[in-house]
């Protein structure tokens, strides 16, 4: 039953991925790593979803809209990032900034959720990269672009 | 008729169009047919296969929903006493069966959500990430309807304020709040608020349009048409209805809902015949989906109906079957008013022994129900005078002070 699901959803997944991840980059122009997060997200949230879903396509396309004006509304709170964002920062060095865990949580309040979460578990909970993919459901190419953001962002905070 | 362009189109989906647009698109099917073959070369024929993590994830997902399916029972069995591990898939269920639990025992579906909501509390919401926040959201939707049901107004629309606290991080999280719309409209319509009930819907509807949501687009129609009922404006009341049934996707709760409703209308308007034909229909469909108390419901209306023609014969079976039904299945309050009117048909056939016996077991439920003082009285006095010429006249008038003609129901929530 399981693999009827799973084969189901995964039918699912390969007609309707190209179309999302179309309309979330043609039509709201999210950056290309985070649409794939996005159309990700909301075929999750398809597979969880209590209710019949009478018009599959038109239901993940309304969703996927819907998410990535969500993505707007909140990126508007944050900053954009330099280019120099993308350089991996040393942990070890991060940690000297802040004064103690306390301060860490702090920082941490002050990022995004999905940021805050990939470096909770990278250097508060110690997870490998691999593993924070896992745990988040996306890809280590993903998982490694949010601990690198995140830090950074953790980083321009500490500086302040 | 002027079509719109692909670029309008693609705002419409985006569900950043005019309203003028999205009211014309959603009843447009040339503009339906765009959008598709429009969203067909955004997929440009090519299919992608999902990468390891997600498949093992939405594979996690499946493997807790099959799982669930028997932990459920147990669940079930003491829900007070449950002390198996939560999980999401657990608690997927759980909402599914409150669902179900709404129409039959609303109290029972109003204790099962602080089961759900302890179930809740013990899963992991970094692993779960943004599903927690909708799954609470789901619980106060759940919560809210059951204290509708059970005629707590107020709390049902603080539960759904709390309900929609809980959306804004889901991907749906625009259908989520019009089902949200939805349900305040209906308690609205319930409190007689009825143009805050319009905003409520005018706000839903054209969400469920751009998902697809045909069924809920005609619980919208329905529920329109039961406020037009209520402000006494039958012809806008009949149009909603009938609107329903010529519409295509309609489920069958959903149309025989309607025919009962419709036939109500009929009944108002003095067109009988036209009204019984409907709830025949209504109760055949009701048995088809295995709802026997819907079905017997719908009968019970026939026999008044025919009540109202004078039609006694026809009637009286209709009228003693429901009264024993309701009685069968401890529902007082129906069993007693199926009575009244069963002995209405009695008395009209001059059958006083028959009258009289349905009454004295009506007084006892009354008794039982420790219903008004005067009502009782008044049924006392009906079965010693049950003779006497101005019976039928005094049994029409208890009838009438007991529950006028009963308005139609509306959707309690838009359903899956």
């Amino acid at each position: 039953m399981i693999d009827d699901a799973l084969a189901a959803w995964e039918a699912a997944y390969r007609s309707h991925y190209r179309v999302l991840f179309a309309v979330a980059v043609q039509r709201f122009h999210i950056p290309l790593a985070d649409a794939e997060w996005l159309v990700h997200d909301v075929l999750v949230a398809y597979v969880q979803s209590t209710r019949t879903i009478e018009d599959l396509r038109r239901w993940l396309v309304g969703a996927i809209c819907n998410a990535s004006k969500n993505y707007w509304r909140s990126h508007k709170r944050e900053e954009s990032l330099s280019p120099s964002a993308l350089s991996i920062p040393d942990p070890r060095a991060t940690v000297d900034v802040f004064d103690s865990a306390i301060a860490a949580h702090e920082a941490l309040d002050d990022i995004h959720g999905k940021y805050r979460t990939a470096v909770q578990l990278r250097y508060i909970e110690g997870c490998t990269i691999p593993e924070i993919a896992a745990k988040l459901g996306t890809t280590s190419r993903y998982a490694e672009k949010l601990v690198h953001i995140g830090m950074q962002r953790l980083k321009k905070r500490g500086e302040k | 008729v002027r079509h719109h362009d692909e670029s309008t189109l693609m705002d419409y989906v985006a569900g950043s169009a005019p309203a003028a647009v999205a009211d014309h698109v959603a009843k447009c099917d040339v503009c339906e047919h765009n959008i598709e073959e429009l969203l067909d070369r955004l997929s440009n024929g090519t299919e992608s296969p999902p990468p390891a993590a997600i498949l093992e994830r939405a594979q996690r997902i499946l493997r807790e929903d099959a799982e669930a399916t028997a932990e459920l029972s147990t669940l079930l069995r003491d829900p007070a006493g449950y002390t198996g591990q939560s999980t999401t898939g657990l608690l997927r269920a759980l909402l599914r069966h409150i669902e179900t639990e709404l129409d039959r025992d609303p109290a029972s579906a109003l204790r099962l959500t602080a089961k759900a909501e302890t179930l809740l509390g013990q899963i992991d919401a970094v692993q779960e990430r943004g599903s927690t926040a909708s799954l609470t959201g789901e619980i106060w939707k759940l919560r809210s309807h059951a204290q509708r049901m059970l005629s707590l107004y107020d709390r049902a629309l603080a539960s759904l304020d709390i309900a929609e606290t809980y959306y804004p991080g889901s991907p749906v999280s625009d259908l989520d709040l019009a089902s949200v719309a939805f349900s305040r409209a209906a308690i609205f319509a319930d409190l007689h608020r009825y143009a805050d009930a319009e905003r409520q819907l005018v706000s839903a509807e054209p969400v469920f349009a751009r998902y697809g949501e045909r069924r809920r687009l005609l619980h919208v129609l329905l529920l329109r048409g039961a406020i037009a009922f209520r402000q006494g404006e039958m012809r806008s009341a009949r149009s909603a209805w009938e609107a329903v049934l010529a519409a295509h996707g309609a489920d069958e709760e959903t149309l025989a809902r309607t025919r009962h409703n419709l036939a109500q209308a009929l009944m108002a308007t003095g067109e009988m015949s036209a009204a019984a034909d409907h709830l025949y229909a209504a109760a055949r469909l009701y048995e088809e989906l295995g709802k026997p108390t819907e079905a017997e419901r719908a009968r019970w209306v026939i026999g008044r109906v025919y009540l109202q023609m004078k039609d006694w014969s026809r009637a009286l079976p209709l009228l003693v079957g429901a009264h024993q039904f309701f009685h069968g299945r401890d529902m007082l309050e129906e069993a007693g008013l199926a009575g009244l009117d069963a002995a209405s048909a009695h008395l009209a056939l001059r059958d006083f022994p028959s009258a009289r016996s349905i009454l004295r077991g009506v007084l006892d439920l009354f008794l039982a129900r420790k219903l008004e003082h005067r009502a009782v009285e008044a049924l006392q006095h009906l079965v010693e005078t049950i003779e006497s010429p101005h019976a039928s006249e005094a049994l029409q008038q208890l009838r009438a002070s007991l529950d006028p003609e009963p308005l139609p129901p509306s959707p309690t929530r838009p359903r899956a």
